[in-house]
């Protein structure tokens, strides 16, 4: 890899509709790739990593924008901006979490510019995968972060399996804690998946970080009504206040009542390749009363299985804090 | 021909007398080593070929798991075969390459001379066996070499202990032991379950063949010679 | 079809990463075209023994 700020040649598709955009898909197969705000992609193809013989420009396609409300809650265009689901009146009145969750990502010109679809595709930052080393995920035979000499700061606590990158979506871990659901559709129809099934951990496939295959499209991300209007919260840490990918972020969802909280939903992100849902945690604090008592106990709870990497040791303390402060804050 | 006793039975592997119309082939050890051996080397063929379909599931802790039972199972049976049973009747010679030829000549009746009768191996059962021995024994080899990639109480995975050459080569020889077994195992299953061959099938699971399939496919001298 | 599978080192280089996986269809059709060959010549002309 020596030249970097300079795009290979690609064909450049602009279709004006979700099924011209599936025909260009599964015509170029593993050669195409769909383009939504380019914030992901550019980067990739400025450092001549992923050499795509097609890009297909999605950002011509009106009926991947916009948020509606339907009779199981609210769906969201995959084109949506994340200024768009920050400002959104129904976004923020009843999921205020993916609100909260879109505001912390990067920037404001990114925001402004980058889709949900394309903040929840996208790839991971590992540093040795995006300079375009030949690793596992690469399509390699080797890790260079998980050595004991890798800089491994920002990697996994969590389902190490050869690699140990992370998922680095803050949207993903609301969606997740929402119960969200994504809607695929190919050229053999439309299947609609759970936020947390959509995510795919090294184990399984270890080249995506996504269940989508050459040809698919995510087309909207469903958020249902059983959280809505819950109590939320959201927190990021992460080096600098904008810009940063998560060091470790976590998106609550609970219901209280009467003081006891009477179901949960929290997920981790920057600590395992998918967003991680704290089970455990959920376990404890159900039925138990919203105070600092209930929220100490959690914080111990989240990190068990923890396996740190030779940098990544301060990401279990933080996670356990992140913890303790979504429960006595949400 | 030795007669059978309890403990001759197990590691024995003269071809006692079982029963007045059937003598061992094989003796369970040898059957159940056969046996551990073929799951182990299709579940690690499985594992690791169906994620390159495309059928996506967490394989490679399986994979390197039954990647050590193999390697401890062929150990059992190389020490043994050294050891306790008669290495000879699986050398082959040049007699061995003669029966071969001419079997073949036969075969496509090049030649109306049949091939003489082999002693317990026919020289094809040694072909067969030699390769199995030499891709398994290259598989386990570089798969034992890999595993300085996992993460272990023993040890931490450590991928810079060999050059980037090097694994290239060593992962060339355990995709290509690999390949080699697809095309083996598939012969291997065909010839196992030949209407003519079938005795061999039964003799490595049950034991045992017949003393007419002996007379009628073996020359006793060579097999109890060796 | 590719027999080698190559990448890219940390230096840029190119890197030997094994076979190419296209080279198991070669090795499986083998197989299947010995086994299909053989179970037709001796069904068609199987070699008969005297003894």
């Amino acid at each position: 890899m020596s030249m970097k700020d300079m795009m290979p040649n690609f064909e450049l598709y602009q279709p004006a509709s979700v099924d011209n955009a599936l025909d260009l898909l599964e015509q170029f197969g593993a050669d195409g790739w769909p383009l939504a705000g380019g914030q992901d992609s550019y980067d990739w193809f400025k450092d001549r990593a992923k050499k795509p013989r097609a890009v297909i420009d999605l950002n011509g396609i009106s009926e991947l924008r916009g948020i509606k409300e339907t009779a199981e809650g609210v769906e969201i265009g995959a084109l949506t901006t994340l200024t768009e689901v920050i400002n959104n009146d129904i976004i923020k009145a009843q999921y205020g979490l993916l609100a909260s969750a879109a505001s912390r990502v990067a920037s404001p010109q990114i925001r402004n510019m980058g889709t949900i679809g394309g903040n929840l595709c996208q790839d991971t930052r590992c540093w040795y995968y995006r300079y375009g080393l030949d690793c596992y995920r690469a399509g390699g035979n080797t890790c260079y972060a998980d050595t004991p000499q890798g800089m491994n700061r920002e990697h996994c606590l969590y389902e190490a399996d050869r690699c140990v990158a992370v998922s680095p979506s803050d949207t993903a871990t609301a969606v997740v804690a929402l119960d969200g659901s994504m809607v695929i559709r190919n050229k053999s129809g439309e299947k609609v998946v759970k936020a947390e099934e959509f995510f795919v951990l090294p184990a399984v496939d270890i080249i995506h970080m996504t269940i989508l295959k050459p040809g698919d499209l995510l087309t909207a991300i469903r958020l249902p009504k059983t959280w809505a209007g819950a109590r939320f919260y959201f927190e990021k840490v992460a080096d600098r206040n904008t810009w940063d990918f998560a060091l470790v972020n976590i998106s609550a969802a609970l219901k209280v009542n009467n003081g006891t909280i009477e179901d949960a939903r929290m997920v981790c992100g920057g600590i395992q390749c998918t967003p991680k849902r704290l089970t455990v945690v959920e376990d404890i604090i159900k039925g138990s009363p919203q105070n600092e008592e209930t929220a100490e106990l959690a914080g111990k709870s989240a990190s068990r299985g923890a396996t740190p990497l030779n940098y990544n040791h301060f990401k279990v303390p933080l996670m356990e804090n992140l913890v303790k402060r979504a429960i006595r804050s949400a | 021909m030795v007669a059978a006793s309890k403990e001759n039975f197990i590691v024995n592997d003269k071809s006692a007398v079982l029963a007045p119309d059937k003598l061992i082939r094989h003796v369970r050890l040898a059957r159940l080593l056969h046996w551990l051996m073929a799951i182990c080397v299709l579940v690690l063929l499985t594992t690791s070929l169906l994620p390159i379909a495309e059928i996506k599931f967490s394989w490679v802790t399986l994979h390197w798991v039954t990647g050590l039972i193999l390697a401890v199972t062929a150990l059992t049976h190389i020490l043994w075969s050294l050891f306790r049973t008669r290495i000879r009747q699986m050398v082959f010679g040049l007699r061995d390459m003669q029966d071969a030829v001419r079997t073949l000549l036969w075969f496509f009746r090049i030649s109306g001379q049949e091939p003489a009768k082999p002693g317990k191996y026919s020289p094809a059962q040694k072909l067969i066996h030699h390769g199995f021995a030499v891709t398994i024994l290259a598989s386990i080899v570089t798969g034992l070499l890999m595993m300085v990639k996992v993460d272990t109480p023993l040890w931490e995975r450590n991928p810079y202990w060999l050059s980037n050459a090097s694994w290239g080569i060593i992962y060339i020889i355990h995709d290509l032991a690999s390949m080699l077994l697809v095309t083996m195992i598939m012969l291997h299953i065909y010839f196992a379950f030949r209407p003519e061959k079938r005795l061999y099938l039964r003799s490595m699971v049950l034991g045992w063949i017949s003393r007419s399939e002996y007379a009628s496919h073996h020359d006793p001298t060579r097999w109890e010679n060796k | 079809m590719e027999i080698l599978r190559y990448s890219s080192n940390a230096w840029g280089q190119k890197a030997l990463e094994g076979l190419s996986w296209d080279l198991l269809w070669v090795f499986f059709s083998i197989g299947a075209v010995f086994i299909v060959l053989h179970a037709l010549y001796m069904w068609l002309l199987p070699p008969k023994k005297t003894s």
